[in-house]
């Protein structure tokens, strides 16, 4: 059960219209006795009925259609796309394969396509080399001093 | 389930499960029940038949490559078709464009002679029309679906991806938007 007063009442009223058969069941009861008590909210209510039979009017107005519904289906099923998407988790498996054997055979052609970390793995050189490598001057540095 | 299908073959429920399986004639006299409707609905929504019949087409081409998503225990047939379709004419909104503008609605001829009280009935029908045409797409949706289809505030929830609480603002805003555009001039109906 809800806390009913007039707020509320406008607020189910503006929300669900004029039509108490929509408003929520457990409060439908006591929004029907605060309309025949507030005629503010009997003038909102009445407003509400109103606009509902517009709104009905119109969402059950014609829009001309032709319900061609076999014709739309026989498109649906002639889309290759269509079938091609239907659940078939062994297409999804052969892409990612297909994709794998196109990148391995890529490394495998082409060495320097691999990251360079791969590569450094076959010439680790000790700290002490690596010192050395950096401030032992080249023939040119040594010429030049 | 087996015995659900082969005793009601023309069921949503039974028919969904079909289609998942494959099958194509399900699959038409799924797309029979449920064609009519669709179309009148994103008709209403999206104010132009041709998006519409693109949305449906798109929604009925989902029906038939993810009929296995369905869960029969989480909803029926028509509401999860009715959330795809729903998607799908949001997702256009972009390109949504008002068709006929409110201010020159009340000019516009009827297209037939008709008595003095259809002709009123017809220019209303088309100040509506108008009226409906300045809301947002998920506002006409709310309408279409609370109004036009009878659905429960937690069924148009559903069909949204929001909540019946958020609905009910959402409705409620629409209709005070509506009142205001249709009472502007209803001298002139």
């Amino acid at each position: 059960m809800t806390t009913m007063d007039a707020n509320r009442a406008a607020d189910i009223i503006a929300s669900y219209g004029g039509d108490a058969a929509r408003w929520p069941d457990d409060e439908r009861a006591e929004m029907l006795q605060l309309i025949a008590q507030h005629p503010t909210l009997a003038a909102q209510h009445a407003a509400a009925a109103r606009l509902d039979g517009m709104l009905s009017a119109w969402a059950a107005g014609s829009v001309g259609v032709d319900s061609d519904a076999a014709a739309a289906a026989t498109r649906v099923l002639a889309m290759p796309v269509a079938q091609h998407r239907r659940g078939t988790p062994w297409r999804w498996w052969a892409g990612t394969g297909v994709a794998a054997a196109i990148a391995l055979g890529v490394v495998l052609v082409n060495p320097a396509a691999s990251p360079p970390h791969v590569v450094a793995a076959h010439h680790q050189i000790s700290d002490d080399q690596a010192f050395a490598m950096v401030f032992t001057p080249t023939l040119d540095e040594d010429n030049s001093i | 389930m087996l015995s659900a299908v082969a005793d009601h073959p023309h069921d949503p429920a039974a028919l969904i499960a079909r289609v998942a399986a494959g099958d194509r004639q399900a699959f038409v006299v799924l797309v029979g029940q449920l064609y009519g409707n669709a179309l009148r609905v994103a008709t209403k929504v999206l104010g132009s038949r041709t998006d519409a019949e693109d949305a449906v087409q798109g929604a009925l081409t989902k029906l038939w490559t993810e009929a296995h998503r369905f869960e029969p225990g989480r909803g029926s047939v028509e509401g999860w078709f009715r959330r795809i379709l729903i998607n799908l004419c949001l997702d256009r909104r972009r390109s949504f464009r008002v068709v006929q503008p409110l201010e020159t609605a009340a000019e516009v001829a009827s297209a037939d002679p008709t008595p003095f009280e259809a002709a009123v009935a017809a220019a209303r029908s088309r100040r509506i029309d108008a009226a409906m045409a300045r809301l947002n797409p998920r506002q006409r949706a709310a309408i279409m679906l609370f109004h036009g289809e009878g659905a429960s505030m937690a069924e148009v929830a559903q069909a949204l991806d929001t909540t019946p609480k958020a609905v009910e603002g959402l409705l409620a805003r629409a209709r005070t938007e509506l009142s205001m555009l249709l009472s502007s001039d209803r001298t002139e109906i």
